[in-house]
């Protein structure tokens, strides 16, 4: 009946959380999401600018190229799943 | 001299400096697991350097010291700054920062003389587990009243995720480490497999990835210069990771005898995490919109929007490798191994980087002692971290293909040895990445005033 433990804590993990939503709920924490959205922008610390901002650097390029090699590694995997349980 | 000097964002820079120690340590010993993975002779057999603890000393230095230090760090920054209220007490955070590196030195010495209470990312003994609960509870003290006396009443996600992490990690530690049994750190048979992976898993959600969302979601949008493209979203993934993280630890345990209600409780909530963590990513890259000129500009948004990257690959693997015909495949195999140094280096590593490399200028007055070493270590950490992935699952297909033909272990072991002469390899670039960081991060804090960035 080991389970009876597992549900008590998995409970409790969910329980705790329904009574800081409540605490969110009366103290309106959700009801100002707009001016929410621009906490952290009181940071004023000087920054290094972009001459384009909107320009995609090498980075960009070699972290699409780290996403083609993942989803190839994933793709690979499921194929060779499926092989295993053909055979 | 004062450990417990009361300065202006003493316990932040502690934590920094501390992280970039123990990242290098860390990477040290897992190039030493690496190298006993290809020539188990050459070191000799000295004991506290064997694979069984160098490799526990490895993770631990690497999870806890590394990452964890440096998210910890970040963390009592973000927490005065968003809440536009110093911290309670540098002095409890001090004590924290001494306890915690206290807790993690006195966890190598005792792995390296074979104290270990053997489940994975629980093995420190029963002092040092205490030693790192009163951490737990003291930094959790420290921001609920930093909290209290908050003059911005409005709680930005950050915030969330960080108290949440904070309350979260102490129960999973306490109850996972079965604290209530000093001698051992567990209970028996199939239910401690349970539980053990309740912590293993909990400790990885409720630790390092919610810490790394905070991170993420404070210097976002700042280094794009825009607000953040909707909280709601931000909060709804916060509380949906809540519900959906807290109890899928069993998709660990999918090969063993454990109940099947649990196994499919897992393997959905699994599948179901795509919820949040696609929030997550969604709002980011919202966010980052036609600015990823601005992001790259700056070596700090340059660590997160990787880290980023890193959390989108770790988390479509997660879901798949948790489907039992799967797992069948990679489980036991490098192929996991790749998984795990994606989601705590690519992922929770690069942006607590992101996280150290932000607030450092901002905490010194001063900007980086050299933003060009910061850009070669983001380098040398992207390629190994690449490389490693690749690495690590082709050998995990390989050793995994071979083991479902009925190959022997024997016969596998000559045909990965490539790989693993490879990862070794690989490993220098990540331990050269620790090595300049841990000198730019000392000469931020302490050397004379640097270069601008
Ligand atoms: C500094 C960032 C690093 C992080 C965050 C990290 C993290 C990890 C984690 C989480 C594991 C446990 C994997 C599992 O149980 O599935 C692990 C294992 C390991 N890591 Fe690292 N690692 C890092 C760097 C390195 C480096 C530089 C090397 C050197 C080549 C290395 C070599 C190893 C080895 C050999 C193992 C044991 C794998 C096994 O048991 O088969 N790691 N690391
Ligand atoms: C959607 C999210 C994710 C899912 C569903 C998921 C699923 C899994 C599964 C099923 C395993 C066990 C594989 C096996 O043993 O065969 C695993 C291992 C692991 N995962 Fe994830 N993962 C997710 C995200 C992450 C993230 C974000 C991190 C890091 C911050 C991470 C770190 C690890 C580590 C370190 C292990 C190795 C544990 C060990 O030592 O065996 N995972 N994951």
């Amino acid at each position: 009946m080991f389970y009876i433990g597992w549900i008590s804590l998995t409970a409790s993990g969910i329980l705790v959380g329904i009574l800081v939503f409540l605490w969110a709920l009366k103290t309106e924490q959700f009801s100002d999401q707009g001016r929410a959205r621009y906490l952290p922008l009181r940071d004023d610390f000087p920054m290094a600018q972009a001459q384009n901002p909107s320009k995609a650097t090498g980075e960009v390029y070699a972290l699409l190229f780290v996403i083609a090699i993942g989803l190839a590694a994933m793709a690979t995997t499921v194929i060779l799943t499926l092989m295993s349980l053909g055979g | 001299m004062n450990i417990l000097k009361d300065e202006p964002y003493g316990t932040t820079k502690g934590f920094l400096l501390s992280s970039a120690a123990w990242m290098v340590a860390g990477s040290l010993a897992g190039f030493i697991g690496a190298v006993e993975m290809v020539a188990p002779e050459l070191l000799g057999n000295i004991p506290w350097i064997a694979f069984g603890r160098i490799r526990q000393i490895h993770t631990n230095l690497v999870m806890f010291g590394f990452v964890g230090s440096a998210l910890v760090g970040a963390a009592h920054y973000l927490v005065p700054t968003l809440l536009r209220t110093p911290l309670h007490s540098e002095r409890i955070g001090k004590a924290s920062l001494w306890s915690w590196n206290l807790a993690i030195t006195a966890g190598v010495v005792t792995l390296s003389l074979g104290y270990t209470q053997n489940r994975e990312y629980a093995e420190l003994i029963w002092p040092i587990d205490i030693g790192v609960l009163i951490v737990l509870a003291l930094v959790f003290y420290n921001f609920l009243q930093t909290l209290r006396r908050r003059k911005e009443n409005l709680l930005y996600v950050s915030i969330w995720y960080i108290v949440g992490s904070f309350v979260f990690t102490f129960f999973t530690y306490f109850f996972g480490n079965a604290v209530w049994n000093p001698e051992t750190g567990s209970i028996i048979g199939i239910p401690d497999a349970v539980l053990a992976w309740f912590y293993g898993h909990n400790i990885i959600a409720f630790f390092f990835t919610t810490l790394a969302v905070a991170v993420a979601y404070y210097i976002i949008p700042i280094v794009a210069r825009t607000p953040l493209y909707s909280h709601t979203l931000s909060l709804i993934g916060f509380w949906t990771i809540l519900i959906m993280y807290s109890h899928i630890g069993t998709h660990h345990i999918i090969q063993a005898p454990v109940q099947t209600w649990l196994k499919v409780i897992a393997v959905t909530g699994s599948i179901g995490m795509l919820i949040p963590v696609l929030t997550v990513l969604v709002n980011l890259w919202l966010t980052m919109r036609g600015r990823l000129g601005n992001i790259h500009a700056d070596v700090a948004g340059k660590f997160v929007f990787a880290g980023s990257v890193w959390y989108l690959l770790t988390c479509l693997q997660g879901p798949l490798q948790s489907l039992p015909s799967v797992q069948r495949l990679t489980h036991f195999t490098n192929w996991v191994v790749g998984h795990a140094h994606m989601g705590i280096l690519g992922f929770a590593g690069m942006t607590a980087l992101g996280g150290v490399y932000f607030i450092l200028p901002r905490v010194t007055g001063r900007s980086l002692y050299s933003a060009r070493l910061a850009d070669i270590q983001y380098w040398l950490i992207l390629i190994g971290m690449t490389g490693f992935f690749v690495v690590l699952t082709t050998a995990g297909l390989i050793q995994g293909n071979g083991w479902l033909n009925g190959e022997v272990v024997y016969r596998i072991l000559p045909e990965i040895h490539l790989y693993m002469v490879l990862r070794a390899s690989l490993g220098i670039l990540i331990a050269g990445g620790a090595i300049i960081g841990l000198y730019n991060i000392f000469m931020s804090l302490y050397g004379p005033k640097g270069e601008t960035s």
